[in-house]
């Protein structure tokens, strides 16, 4: 395919929307230093073409642009940072903490750093669990000693470290489940001033371990100078933990990461406000040592969620250096643009989006980009889970996964894990995420293209291109800042293939379009599912809980179900009391990867209401839809159904159901309250794509089809293709200026 | 019922249905043996990896978490012959124990 990237440069850009004139700030990689050259392209259309697809897409003349670049460091994995004056510790300090190791890394985990001048003392634990003492100073030899007992994964203990005096030993105390432990280190003299750095989670700056990181829970950590005695410490520590004040004469400072959990700051509570720095975001709103379950949210009870969750694997930002701009021309038209970066080593296509200055048509097209950042760099396929069984056949790697293999530090998606074990609750943009490529392909997106998400969307885009259609792209992440006024301009909204993830805001100005008489066509299947939130401070970034209910590729743990980042409850959206189908008239229902079926007409579809829809279209058989690229047919891979009690309106009319899909297609469990063996196939009535239609009282109108395998059938280029008949005469008449009415309520109704 | 653990030989007539159509429209016996080859942990499992889009692959393994692929020697011009490939390479190891 055309502009098909080969990952030999990697780049990526900060944000993934602008607007005309503004400049593209470019994050370059590559496998070996070169040159590259810099191309924009507007993006027209992915087509079939041959057993393939091909892309069309037009040059946009800007002046000629070139960069070098070269091999780039991602430093991933969170921490904490404080930097503190040398002089403070001159006579030697003691650090007190709470820590839960999760799981003990091979090359070893660093759980505390303390660095002044040069020099550095290491807490680290090796991969058989076993805390280890090092201390590095420039011209002579590391000194490191292992304890002669381990921790336990899993197990929170409480730590003592502390130097007595420039000369003295380091003295580690560990106290787990009742028993103190001690080890130590004679460390020759040394003197360090100016500045000292204390880590936790890493090692220090200028130590061999300054990239490596540490997997679990950290609390409560109080640093003092000198060395305090190690009983009188550990009082001190669990006193703190339970909410005393921290301040003694010696204290130098106590952080309570119990407070301004919303942000990166790491809040210090002592006599200097020697505030910390969390770096890459590691995981806040977790539980503690003093959670007991008497409460659910670090708003009702901060003091149970007093402890950070550091992996070794987060990344909120790649930090690679700007290495070329892209000024991106006033007159560039509302659409997705290609950048092009092709050079000896390589090439990388990196998609964006702009928006125009000012609303140009009445359709608005929304891009699902909080969908695709909570998929991108899905590793789902590489280790943990097993998704041959969904997709019931060989699972096909394309260029990016191997990449993906091949580059753990471009960091994980919301459906990994992490190293631990537990689950990826945040997603930046601010890294390679090289899932969202044109050329983006999946087991997900069935037998077939296999194009899913960003590249699936990519067809619906096609299509109005095709037709002619104009329009403007939103965001999600527009209607998250600007709520229903971004889309107040526009008559019809039409969605991409799988709008799954939306924050509150988001939500609230879909329903706020609607309640204005704006019209929806939902031309997806497991809309409107996950909550997620958003963060002023870290506008690229999102979070999920993935709490109680749903299809989950991981679960939140029990008592962290409200973000960090505003106090949401996070989880499904039904849990919350807004079922898709309230929304949308349809919401999901279950899942299936390999096969798509068409649908079959329902009794309803001959209602006068729906007189638009049906306008010169030939439906033989009563079946529609039974081709495509996504799975051979218009119903399946995500599927919705209607559904009164969970709020599809009452006057709404399913139009059509999927005709009996076979038996890779699973119930959504949380369909399911008693698991049974009915969950699979045509078993169970509930396991349908059904396409629903209904006006809304104020004027305006929603069409759902129900199915992410719509897209695929839409973009099918046969002659007669009634899917997309049926879709250009519902976007014809939702485009239109007369009013929807609804429809006479029914005597007694 | 068969079971399919390890130390069976499979079926010589599962064997058939599938090799006769990789995609196509299995009876329950075999989807039941398809379930237990694709369940298989990840680690070493066998993939497919494009060496072009839609038209060639190559036979590979995943070698575990932050691990880059292990290609192997095998090239399939369609996904049909991989998935015949594939399928006798792990009925093979269900006979052997190494499925199980």
């Amino acid at each position: 395919m055309r502009l098909a990237p080969d990952f030999g440069i990697v780049g990526y850009t900060p944000r993934w929307q602008y607007r005309p004139g503004e400049t593209v700030a470019l994050h370059l990689g590559s496998r070996e230093a070169g040159k590259a050259d810099i191309r924009l392209h507007r993006f027209r259309a992915l087509r079939p073409h041959g057993e393939g697809l091909e892309l069309d897409a037009d040059p946009v003349d800007h002046p000629a642009l070139g960069c070098a670049v070269a091999p780039q460091r991602t430093l991933i994995g969170s921490w904490f940072e404080t930097r503190l004056d040398a002089d403070l510790i001159a006579d030697g300090f003691t650090l007190a903490l709470l820590a839960m190791p999760t799981v003990f890394s091979p090359d070893g985990s660093c759980l505390a750093s303390l660095a002044s001048g040069e020099g550095a003392v290491t807490l680290l634990i090796d991969a058989d669990g076993r805390p280890v003492l090092l201390a590095e100073a420039p011209a002579t030899e590391p000194r490191r000693v292992e304890a002669p007992f381990r921790l336990r994964a899993g197990a929170w203990v409480a730590m003592v470290l502390s130097r007595d005096g420039p000369d003295g030993a380091l003295v580690l105390t560990v106290r787990d489940d009742g028993r103190d432990r001690t080890f130590r280190l004679p460390v020759p003299a040394r003197t360090g001033s100016g500045e000292a750095v204390l880590r936790l989670a890493s090692g220090a700056p200028p130590s061999s371990l300054s990239a490596v990181r540490f997997d679990g829970r950290l609390e409560a950590p109080i640093l003092w100078a000198g060395a305090v005695d190690t009983q009188a410490a550990l009082g001190r520590l669990e006193a703190f933990a339970n909410g005393a004040d921290a301040r003694d004469p010696r204290c130098v400072a106590a952080w309570d990461f119990s407070r301004g959990i919303d942000s990166t700051v790491a809040e210090d509570v002592g006599p200097r406000a020697l505030h910390g720095r969390l770096v890459n975001l590691p995981t806040r709103a977790v539980k503690g040592t003093r959670w007991s379950g008497g409460e659910q949210s670090f708003r009702h009870a901060p003091r149970d969620y007093a402890a950070i969750h550091f992996h070794s694997d987060d990344l909120a930002d790649a930090g690679w250096p700007v290495t070329a701009e892209l000024a991106l021309p006033e007159d560039l038209a509302s659409g997705v643009y290609l950048i092009e970066i092709s050079g000896q080593a390589g090439r990388d296509t990196l998609p964006i989006l702009v928006r125009p200055p000012a609303p140009g048509a009445d359709l608005a097209f929304l891009a699902s980009t909080f969908t695709w950042l909570a998929y991108a760099n899905d590793r789902c396929l590489l280790h943990g889970a097993n998704p041959e069984m969904f997709a019931s056949r060989l699972l096909v790697l394309t260029a990016g996964d191997c990449a993906l293999a091949a580059h753990p530090e471009y960091g994980l998606s919301l459906y990994d894990t992490h190293a631990d074990g537990s689950g990826v609750s945040y997603a930046s943009r601010r890294r390679p995420c090289l899932t969202l490529r044109h050329t983006q392909r999946a087991w997900q997106g069935g037998l077939g293209s296999g194009l899913w998400n960003f590249s699936a969307d990519l067809l619906i885009l096609s299509w109005l291109d095709r037709e002619g259609f104009a329009f403007d792209i939103v965001t999600d992440d527009d209607l998250d800042r600007e709520g229903a006024a971004a889309l107040r301009p526009y008559r019809c909204v039409i969605t991409g293939s799988h709008p799954e993830y939306h924050t509150t805001a988001s939500h609230d100005a879909l329903g706020g379009f609607l309640d204005g008489g704006g019209r929806l066509i939902y031309l997806g299947g497991n809309g409107f599912y996950w909550r997620v939130s958003t963060h002023p401070d870290h506008p690229e970034t999102i979070e999920l809980r993935r709490a109680e209910d749903g299809n989950r590729s991981w679960a939140s743990e029990p008592g962290e179900y409200y973000h960090a980042f505003d106090g949401a409850y996070g989880g499904l959206w039904r849990r919350n009391g807004r079922p898709p189908q309230k929304l949308a008239g349809t919401g999901y229902t279950g899942q299936g990867f390999y096969r798509s079926h068409p649908y079959r007409l329902s009794a309803g579809a001959a209602d006068p209401r729906l007189a638009f829809l049906f306008d010169g279209v030939a439906v033989a058989d009563g079946l529609i839809g039974d081709f495509g690229l996504s799975g051979g047919g218009a119903a399946g891979i995500e599927i919705d159904r209607a559904d009164t009690t969970l709020g599809t309106p009452a006057h709404a009319i399913v139009v059509a159901t999927s005709e009996r899909l076979d038996d890779s297609y699973v119930l959504a469990n949380e369909e399911v309250l008693v698991n049974r063996p009915t969950v699979t196939g045509d078993m169970s009535p509930n396991l349908r794509a059904d396409m629903v239609f209904f006006e809304t009282p104020a004027g305006g109108a929603v069409w759902s089809t129900g199915s992410v395998a719509w897209a695929g059938a839409l973009a099918e280029p046969r002659p007669d293709n009634e899917i997309a008949a049926i879709t250009r005469n519902a976007l014809t008449r939702f485009l239109a200026p007369a009013p929807f009415t609804l429809p006479e309520a029914e005597p007694g109704g | 019922m068969t079971t399919f653990d390890g130390g069976q030989a499979v079926p010589g007539d599962l064997l058939d249905e599938f090799l006769a159509a990789p995609y196509g429209n299995h009876g329950p016996a075999l989807r039941r043996l398809l379930l237990k080859l694709r369940s298989l942990s990840a680690e070493g499992k066998h993939v497919l990896v494009e060496i072009e889009p839609f038209r060639q692959w190559r036979l590979a393994r995943l070698r575990g978490r932050g691990q880059p692929v292990e290609l192997l020697d095998e090239v399939f011009d369609t996904l049909e012959d991989a998935e015949r490939h594939v399928f006798r390479l792990r009925c093979a190891m269900l006979e052997s124990g190494a499925a199980s």
